[in-house]
Order: structure tokens, then C-alpha cells, then sequence
């Protein structure tokens, strides 16, 4: 079982966590000035990245802090990156 | 039965220990320290089973967890199907029978398909019953009555099975000598050393050959390495324990079976090792030959381990035939255990000249450059073809063992596993560990190097190094010297059957596949060893290629002409060995699976004829409490009657309540909710609707302002859980800058709500503290109150559309309040009602509950709360969405309510709803029915459902489609009773 290093608690097993999806999808500050098309984009749209990208982890069966991360999608490599 | 194949002395069995046992309705003794396995080869039992396909008679072939025809079925208290007779210790009582052969292993009538096997081709199941399609059925009960293996237990599991979850420095997958020398140094300089094994005793090949360590038998070694292994506190060590998977993260399980602790079966051990240390060995491999399967061919260790390990004969007269050098040992070893060994066939054509003279001093005659051609004999072999030489001279020699050696295939399933790709290696004609992809090593005989020499001083500095890793300075771990052991040099000769032979050699014994299964395979285009495996069914049986899938290998790029290194291997995945059920599942059975959650009053209606189900978050609530003879439907009916003209008590306590704080919470709840929540006073109540961003409801309730500063957010009981992780996710995510703090208190309240005309009269007979007249106390207040001495929190606010109040009371409370209702309200009959009832007078008001009406496609307008959605707001959660899905126009799915027209017809949930076009005969569905109940308070049948345009169809008629035939209804407003909420007001 793969180990999530989350930024308050340390490694931690994969299945303590909960996955959030893709941290470049910002929730637009104006939802009624973007398009359309713009706006399916950010609500049904999954990058789906081969390599290293971004993602938001919640620790839910531990501090229960959202954080975002990197990952490798070929490997699972992760590399911790922040918490708020 | 006597033993006449045990010899008087030797082997590491407690001879003062006789154990009685039974294998296929025969009684026979063996001693403690056997194995099933070793008991019947001492009793002279050749044939332990049928082979799946053909059912040929098959014999133990090796002696360990490679075995690819022992399996047995047990009976009595042990009920399980296929186990290992190799590595299934005996004990008193032990009942087993050969699975696979009817009557018995010994006559089993299905073998005549073996006559037949020429037209059971590979791919045969592929080529065969194309059709008649309707025919599956039948073939499929044949096929499986002759190729079963074992009978799954009728009787539930009684043995117990642990999880245990473990962290260590070191963790070293097998005691051979390799890994005993790996966890002596690491365990040395003081790392935490988990050492696990999978035989019943530690020491591998050391307890089934003569070797010498240091001049002095190796086992002396064996005992001083055990004895100061387990005086080290820093090191555990597991008998009988495989580790079955080696997953992401250096993340192992390991499955110990417990046969001599009563209070366990069967351990599962979850490891997080900081390093891990593979020392799992080699696998001897059979050669493939014509009847190559018979009983009485085995592998020539598995020769050695029964005579040295067991001190019983395999067999009499031996012939050992190998391509590479541990043949000889072996061959010259089982003359020193008593066997006969008139011939020694070796493929090669010129050994190792030391080694030809040892054996010609043993008595062994070498034939080199010859090969077995085939195996003479049915159910035990008589003796053998060979032939020698260039021009292939055939000769026959009569035997009662045939011993093969085919090389050794290093055990590098859990490096596989770990992700790492072998490679192929020359020298030993098999697959080696390439690089290390997690933190690992292997070492000894499964990293390719088979001296016991290499073992020992592989395994010391393995360990050394992984505990200076993790921060220990190793310790020594003195040089020791072994005999001179010769390289294999092993010759790869993939197939000795003579081309065109009409007798079978088998690659995969489990799955009964020959070598012109893979031939005719490869005749048919496929030449991906992948494709080849499953197309032959080649190692893809209960072994799972353990014997085979090297050979596979070899003998495809034999007839393609190329490398085995460019053939590549296929993919080993967990589990090494079979885990069991019971074992995966550990203590998280029945009621452990799903945990109830439990209000203050679980008990009371368990006492008081209440019918619990789960009804969301896994809280178990009465669905109705009926009382003695009642049906079901009796009682929903009368406790609805109860609610609407008298007085109805609900346990409210599983609704979710969250509590939410911070200077930002009105700004928060105008984000979440589709309304207005800048003006709500303190102590009153609004009801919201919530929805996901894409536009779908999410869910509905009422939130109070209890406080300057606080608010109370209540959810549906199943969408508790979901709606806190929405709320988090965006204040998390989203707004970090909001300053708004959620707190979850579900299980802190108990909450009772007393609904119907008599609520108001209950309460003060109970005895409260404030005014809550009409006036004084408006539905959607709430107060802080003592009910029945009891510090409460009372709020006014309404499921079944009745005037109604809810009481939260601390949850150590929540009894008490509900005793002290219940007995205040026996004079107005107080009647306690279930989920079941609220659902058919929220469906008598037409409110609409999330997973019916709010289906995940159904809008906020849809289910006709359009006037909750706020114009002024410029955002909140899910209006984009809404805005951009109301413009795409279409018709959309509206809630309405259907009267039907035979009072007496209930809607059943989920019933088609159609209308008929200008064509009658084809009907087109326009909805469904969501719900639908006999309303006592109607005295008729009503319903609720989601129809296309519905809102348009008003005053029309539906047809709905049950299963008992076509019934119609009216189709109405979604309100059967109070339209005007008169009653919940009042």
C-alpha cells in the first residue's frame, strides 16, 4: 500500500486518505463571466496528466486538512508539497 | 498399514510420536513432523490424485509449496478444499481425500477422456461450443462436474483469523542459510528484524542435504544461528509464514498459519519494512518428457528432502535424470539415504569429470548425452526410454523413481511483484532479479547464485548493509567456508519427447498442458508468451506457474528460434500462495463488516417491537414498531393515523447536525445555499437547499441561527457525512480566506420529535419551562428550554407537514426525555412511529427526499423548489451550472402526484409511467413512479413521480405499467393533504 506524506501527520498508508482531484481546477472567482464552453471545461474536464501533476489529498482518517501534492502518474512517486 | 517404505532410522521426525491418520477411506500412521505428503510416501502411496483435464493418476512430484498435483480436500473440522499435501502437516484424526477423481484417485472413471485428449486441443473451449448459443447451460454443468477441484466447506468458518499490522527495519523473506545470515547481521547491530519463513522449519535446503559449514555439519550451524537468533529481542521469527504480496511502498503481507496455537488458524501480518531482504530461493524444474506426470517422477531435491528430511524412501530403484550438475549430488545423496540408483542420464556431454567419478563411486552408472524419452507405467513408473547419443541408441531401464533435475528457477515472484522487471540469465537458463526498483535485495539461491557458500556470505553483507540504511552500524559476521560446490551449467533442453509422439509431456501438470498444447499455439500465430499462456491455460493453475512458467518460456523460444531473454517473462502478482478467505476477511466479519451506528432508543424499540433496518449512515432505525400480529403495513398505517389526529414520537436523533461558526458564516451559507441568509434572527430557523456545483441537489434541511456567532445546519441522515466533506472540500479548497469553522454533532444530541394536534399538549404535560403557544413560539423558532427537567434545546420544525416540535437533549439524556414523553402522552395515546411511516406522510405533503425525487439528474426546479433560488445572489454554489443547463431547454423531469383511479392500487417504486402518441399501440415512457402508499388519512392510494414535462401535463391521466398489469391515475399537484400548510403553522 502506497504511503502519503501529508504535510501535518508524516507517511502515512494510502487509505487513510481521500483524493480531491486535480489542483490546477480553481473554482473561477466569477462563475457568470466565464463561458460556457469554459465553464463544462472546469466542472467535467480531468487533465489526466502522464507525469507529474498536482492534486488535492484530504487526510480524512487522520487530521482531516485538505493539501495539495505532487504526483507522479507513472509511478506514484509523491512529493510533498503544502498544506493550509 | 506398516511404513515399509520409512526407513529404521534418520529425517527430523519425533519417532515416539505416531500419528494416525486417513487418506482416501484408508487408515495409516506417520509420525510428528510429517507432512500428509511424507506420510504417504512412507505408506507407499503413489497415486494422490487426478490431473484436472485428462484425469490422469498423479503422484507427489516435489516437496514443498511448488506442488502442482497433491492437492487434497479435508474433511471433519478441518473442511477445506485444496491444500498441499507437501506442506500440510499431519495430526490425529486428519481425514483427507484426493479432490478431482470419482470414485477415487486410484479408479477414477473419468480418465477415459484421457484416451480422448488428442481432441481436448488448446484453445479447445474456444474452438468448441460457439453453438448452440442456448446450449452454454448444459455444457457448462458438464465441463464443471469433471474438471472441479475441491468442494468449497458447507458449514460456515469457525476458526478464528487475525490482521496484525507491523513495522520493522529489516524485514527477511525466508531462513535458508541466505536469509538466516541476512537477519544474523542485521540483527546484530540492533535493527528491528522481522524474519519469516514459509516451511514448518527453518534452515531450507540445509535440512535436506549433507552439506558442511566450517568443516562440521551445517546443522550444528543451523541450531547456533535459530538459538541466538531467538535470544535477540530485536528479532521476530515466523514459522509457517509466506509472505504472499509485496506491494508499493516496501508494503508485504504475510499469511502465518497457526496449527499449534488453538486460539488462531491463521494470521495475516500487514509489514511496512524499511528494507527488505528476499532470500526466497531457487524452484526445481521438471523436464518434459512422454508421461512425464506418472507417479513415482519427482524433482530430485524433492527426492533428497523426503529421504534426508523425512527418513523415508521415495522409492527403491531410482533413476536420476538432470542437464546440469546438482543432479549428481542429488543422485549420489539418495544412494547414501538407502535408494538404489542404477542410472544417472545426464543431456550433457561432458560433466564435470569429479563429479562422474563420485557417482561411478557410489554405484552409479552415467549415461551422458542421452535424454528420457518417455516413462513406462501407469499409475507408478516401471522404468524409462532413453536415448543416447548422436545416433540415438534407444535402451529401456527399469525403475520405481525417476528423479529430475531440470535446473533451479530462482523464486523472483516478489521482486516481480515489487515491480521490478527480470532478467534473463545464461548461466542458470532462467530468470534473475535485474535492478532493484523498491528498497530491496536478493539474495542467495533467488538472486541466481546457488552455492551455499554465495548464500552465506550474500545474505551477511545484505544485512549488514540494509541495517546501516536505516542507521545502525552493522556488526561482523565472520567469513565462513562450505564445500566446493560446481556451477549447474545447466544445458536447456526445453523438450526431450520425440517429435510427433503420441503420449503426452506436460509443461503445466495443474492445468494438464502439453508441450504440442504450446506447439499447436504457436502453429496458430500466437508467439506473445502472454497471449500463449492464456490461449494453453499454460501457469495459470492453483500454483500459478510456480513449476512452469520458466519452461514455458524456454520451450516457446525454442520453436520461434530465439532467446529466452527476448521471449520475456510474464507478469507474477500476488498472492505467492493461495490466501484464504478467512484470512483476507480477519476479525471484520458479520457484524462487524458494516458497525451500526445506535441512538439512545435503539434498545427501546429492539424491546418495544420495533422493525430496525439501516436507513442511512449506517444508523439502525425502526422502519415501523408494530404491535403483537400486526403486519407491516397494518402498523404503518395506523401510526400514520396516529401522527395526522392524535400524537406521533419519532427518535430524530440520526438527522446530521453541524454546527457553524465564524465571523463569515452568513457570506459561507449565501455561497452553499441556493437562498437568502442575510437576514436571519437569532433564534429562527430557514429551510435551504444545497447543490452540487454541476447543478444536481446535494441536499435540503433546515439550518438555525442559534446564536450572535453560531448556526445549526441539520442534514438527512444518509447525507450527513457526505455534506460535511462538501462543506470542508470547499472551505478548504476554494475559500481559504473564509473564517468559518465546522463542527459535526450528530452524536452529541439525541433528538425526539413529537408530531400531530396533541405535540404542543405533551410537552407541557412533560413539564417546559417557556411559552410555546402559536403565537409565542412560530414554526421555524427555536429556543434553548428545559423539557422534563432536562436541559433542551426546542425548535419547531416539521417532516410530516404536522405541527410538530423536536427536542435535542445531550445524548446521555436522550432516554430519558424519551420515557418521560412517552409517559406524559399515554393519555393522548402517544404512538411511536418509524421511518417507513414518516416516508408515507411526507409523501401525503409531497415533500421530496434526496435519492428519490432528487435522483442526480432531477434540478432544483425540477422537484418544484425553483422559489428557493435566489435572483439577487450573483453566485452560489451549482447557479452556474443551473443557469447554463435551464438555457439548454429540453423537457425536463417534474415531480408530480398521481391519484390513482382504483383507490385500493398502491404505485410500486420505480413503475413506468407512459403516455400513448398518435399511434395507441406504442407506448412511450414519460417518467417513473417515485413513491407511492395507501394513505389512511385519504382513505385511498396516492403517489409521487418524476414525469417528463410533468408540470404541463396537470388534470391528465397517466397509465402506469406494473407487473400485475396496466392501472391509471390522475395526475395532480404533489400535495394530498394541508395544502396550504395550515397545520404545521398552526
Amino acid at each position: 500500500m502506497m504511503y502519503i506524506p501529508c504535510p501535518h501527520c508524516g507517511h502515512r498508508n494510502a487509505d487513510e486518505f481521500v483524493y480531491g482531484g486535480d489542483s490546477d481546477k480553481r473554482r473561477p472567482e466569477n462563475p457568470e463571466e466565464v463561458s460556457d464552453a469554459g465553464w463544462s471545461d472546469y466542472i467535467y474536464s480531468v487533465p489526466n496528466v502522464k507525469g507529474v501533476a498536482e492534486e488535492y489529498w484530504r487526510h480524512k482518517r487522520g487530521c482531516n486538512r485538505w493539501f495539495v501534492i505532487q504526483r507522479d502518474s507513472r509511478t506514484d512517486r509523491m512529493t510533498q508539497c503544502s498544506g493550509n | 498399514m506398516t511404513e515399509e517404505f520409512r526407513n529404521p532410522s534418520g529425517g527430523r521426525i519425533q519417532r515416539g510420536c505416531p500419528i494416525s491418520f486417513q487418506f482416501n477411506g484408508r487408515r495409516y500412521t506417520g509420525f510428528l513432523g510429517d507432512t500428509l505428503a511424507s506420510a504417504l510416501i512412507a505408506n507407499g502411496v503413489s497415486v494422490v490424485g487426478r490431473s484436472q483435464k485428462y484425469h490422469r493418476p498423479r503422484g507427489i512430484m516435489s516437496a514443498g509449496l511448488e506442488e502442482t498435483n497433491a492437492f487434497v480436500q479435508l474433511a471433519g473440522n478441518d473442511d477445506e478444499p485444496n491444500r498441499l499435501a507437501t506442506t500440510l502437516p499431519i495430526h490425529d484424526g486428519l481425514v483427507a481425500h484426493s479432490v478431482n477423481a470419482t470414485p477415487n484417485a486410484d479408479f477414477d472413471v473419468a480418465s477415459l477422456l484421457g484416451f480422448f485428449h488428442r481432441f481436448i486441443p488448446a484453445g479447445f473451449y474456444y474452438k468448441t461450443f460457439m453453438w448452440p448459443r442456448d446450449k452454454w447451460d448444459w455444457y457448462g454443468r458438464r465441463i464443471r462436474k469433471i474438471a472441479g477441484w475441491g468442494t468449497a466447506p458447507a458449514k460456515p468458518e469457525g476458526g478464528r483469523y487475525e490482521h496484525r499490522n507491523h513495522h520493522c527495519d529489516v524485514l527477511v523473506v525466508g531462513a535458508g542459510p541466505a536469509g538466516l545470515s541476512a537477519a544474523l547481521g542485521a540483527g546484530r547491530s540492533g535493527a528491528r528484524v522481522l524474519l519469516v519463513d514459509s516451511d514448518s522449519e527453518a534452515g531450507g535446503k540445509l535440512l535436506s542435504d549433507n552439506l558442511t559449514i566450517n568443516s562440521r555439519p551445517a546443522l550444528e550451524w543451523l541450531d547456533n544461528t535459530l538459538t541466538e537468533l531467538d535470544l535477540m529481542p530485536n528479532v521476530i521469527r515466523l514459522s509457517r509464514a509466506t509472505a504472499t504480496g509485496y506491494f508499493t511502498d516496501n508494503y508485504l503481507t504475510v499469511l502465518e498459519e497457526c496449527p499449534d496455537k488453538p486460539w488462531v488458524r491463521e494470521r495475516l501480518w500487514k509489514v511496512r519494512a524499511k528494507r527488505v531482504i528476499l532470500a526466497t530461493g531457487a524452484i526445481e524444474r521438471t523436464l518434459l518428457f512422454a508421461n512425464n506426470d506418472r507417479p513415482g517422477i519427482m524433482l530430485a531435491s524433492a527426492a533428497m528432502t523426503y529421504c534426508l528430511r523425512y527418513g523415508t524412501r521415495p522409492g527403491n530403484t531410482a533413476v536420476v535424470f538432470t542437464n546440469n550438475n546438482s543432479g549428481y549430488r542429488h543422485a549420489i545423496g539418495l544412494v547414501k539415504a538407502g535408494v538404489a540408483v542404477t542410472a544417472l542420464i545426464d543431456t550433457r556431454k561432458d560433466a564435470d569429470s569429479k563429479l562422474r567419478g563420485d557417482a561411478a563411486d557410489s554405484g552409479i552408472e552415467v549415461i551422458a548425452d542421452a535424454r528420457v524419452i518417455s516413462a513406462k507405467g501407469r499409475r507408478r513408473v516401471s522404468g524409462v526410454s532413453i536415448s543416447v547419443g548422436k545416433d540415438q541408441s534407444r535402451r529401456r531401464i527399469r525403475c520405481d523413481l525417476l528423479a529430475v533435475s531440470g535446473g533451479w528457477n530462482p523464486a523472483i515472484h516478489l521482486y516481480s511483484q515489487s515491480g521490478g522487471k527480470p532478467i534473463y540469465s545464461e548461466r542458470i537458463a532462467s530468470f534473475v532479479p535485474g535492478e532493484s526498483v523498491q528498497n530491496e535485495r536478493s539474495v542467495g539461491a533467488c538472486s541466481g547464485d546457488l552455492t551455499l557458500q554465495s548464500a552465506l556470505a550474500q545474505g551477511a553483507e545484505a544485512g549488514r548493509e540494509a541495517s546501516r540504511l536505516c542507521g545502525f552500524t552493522g556488526a561482523d559476521v565472520a567469513t565462513l567456508d562450505c564445500e566446493h560446490e560446481p556451477d549447474p551449467c545447466v544445458d536447456p533442453v526445453w523438450d526431450c519427447s520425440l517429435p510427433g509422439s503420441q503420449s503426452s509431456a506436460f509443461i503445466d501438470f495443474n492445468n494438464d498442458v502439453t508441450s504440442a498444447d504450446i506447439r499447436l499455439a504457436m502453429r496458430e500465430g500466437y508467439r506473445s508468451v502472454e497471449l500463449v499462456k492464456r490461449y494453453t491455460t499454460a501457469g495459470m493453475g492453483i500454483d500459478q506457474g510456480k513449476s512452469s512458467s520458466v519452461s514455458i518460456v524456454g520451450l516457446i523460444a525454442e520453436i520461434a528460434d530465439v532467446e529466452p531473454g527476448s521471449v520475456g517473462t510474464t507478469t507474477y502478482r500476488p498472492a505467492y500462495t493461495p490466501v484464504s478467505f478467512g484470512a483476507m476477511a480477519g476479525p471484520i466479519k458479520g457484524r462487524l463488516i458494516v458497525p451500526w451506528r445506535r441512538t439512545p432508543m435503539t434498545d427501546w424499540f429492539l424491546d418495544n417491537g420495533g422493525h430496525l433496518d439501516e436507513t442511512g449512515a449506517q444508523f439502525r432505525r425502526p422502519l415501523f414498531i408494530a404491535k403483537a400480529n400486526e403486519s407491516a403495513s397494518e402498523a404503518v398505517q395506523r401510526e400514520g393515523l396516529a401522527v395526522r389526529n392524535q400524537l406521533g414520537i419519532y427518535d430524530s436523533t440520526p438527522l446530521g447536525k453541524i454546527i457553524i461558526q465564524g465571523p463569515d458564516t452568513v457570506a459561507f451559507l449565501n455561497r452553499v445555499y441556493s437562498n437568502n441568509w442575510d437576514k436571519l434572527p437569532v433564534g429562527r430557523g430557514k429551510f435551504g437547499f444545497m447543490l452540487y456545483e454541476d447543478g444536481r441537489l446535494l441536499d435540503d434541511g433546515v439550518t438555525m441561527r442559534i446564536s450572535d456567532t453560531q448556526y445549526l445546519m441539520s442534514n438527512s441522515a444518509g447525507m450527513a457525512d457526505v455534506v460535511l466533506d462538501h462543506l470542508e472540500r470547499l472551505l478548504h479548497i476554494h475559500w481559504p480566506d473564509l473564517k468559518v469553522y465546522l463542527t459535526p454533532v450528530t452524536d452529541q444530541w439525541a433528538v425526539v420529535c413529537v408530531c400531530g394536534p396533541q405535540s404542543r399538549r405533551v410537552l407541557h404535560d412533560a413539564g417546559i419551562d417557556i411559552d410555546i403557544s402559536g403565537e409565542a413560539f412560530k414554526f421555524l423558532d427555536t429556543r434553548l428550554c428545559t423539557v422534563a427537567g432536562l436541559p433542551a434545546r426546542i425548535s419547531r420544525v416539521t417532516y410530516t407537514g404536522e405541527l410538530s416540535f423536536e427536542v435535542a437533549v445531550a445524548t446521555r439524556h436522550g432516554l430519558t426525555l424519551w420515557n418521560a414523553l412517552i409517559a406524559a402522552g399515554q393519555k393522548f395515546d402517544i404512538t411511536p412511529v418509524g421511518s417507513d411511516t414518516s416516508m408515507l406522510l411526507r409523501t401525503e405533503k409531497g415533500f421530496i427526499a434526496a435519492g428519490l425525487e432528487g435522483d442526480g439528474y432531477a434540478d432544483i426546479y425540477d422537484v418544484g423548489m425553483g422559489w428557493l433560488v435566489s435572483e439577487k445572489k450573483a453566485d452560489f454554489v451549482g447557479k452556474r451550472s443551473l443557469e447554463k443547463n435551464r438555457r439548454s431547454g429540453g423537457k425536463r423531469p417534474e415531480v408530480v402526484g398521481l391519484l390513482p383511479h382504483d383507490r385500493n392500487f398502491v404505485p410500486p417504486k420505480g413503475a413506468p409511467v407512459v403516455e400513448y402518441g398518435d399511434d395507441q399501440d406504442e407506448p412511450r415512457q414519460m417518467g417513473m413512479v417515485t413513491i407511492g402508499f395507501y394513505s389512511p388519512n385519504l382513505g385511498g392510494s396516492i403517489a409521487l413521480a418524476q414525469l417528463r414535462d410533468g408540470r404541463s401535463c396537470l388534470g391528465q391521466t397517466a397509465t402506469i405499467f406494473t407487473n400485475a398489469g396496466v392501472e391509471t391515475a390522475s395526475i395532480c399537484e404533489p400535495v394530498f393533504i394541508d395544502p396550504d400548510g395550515e397545520r404545521m403553522r398552526g
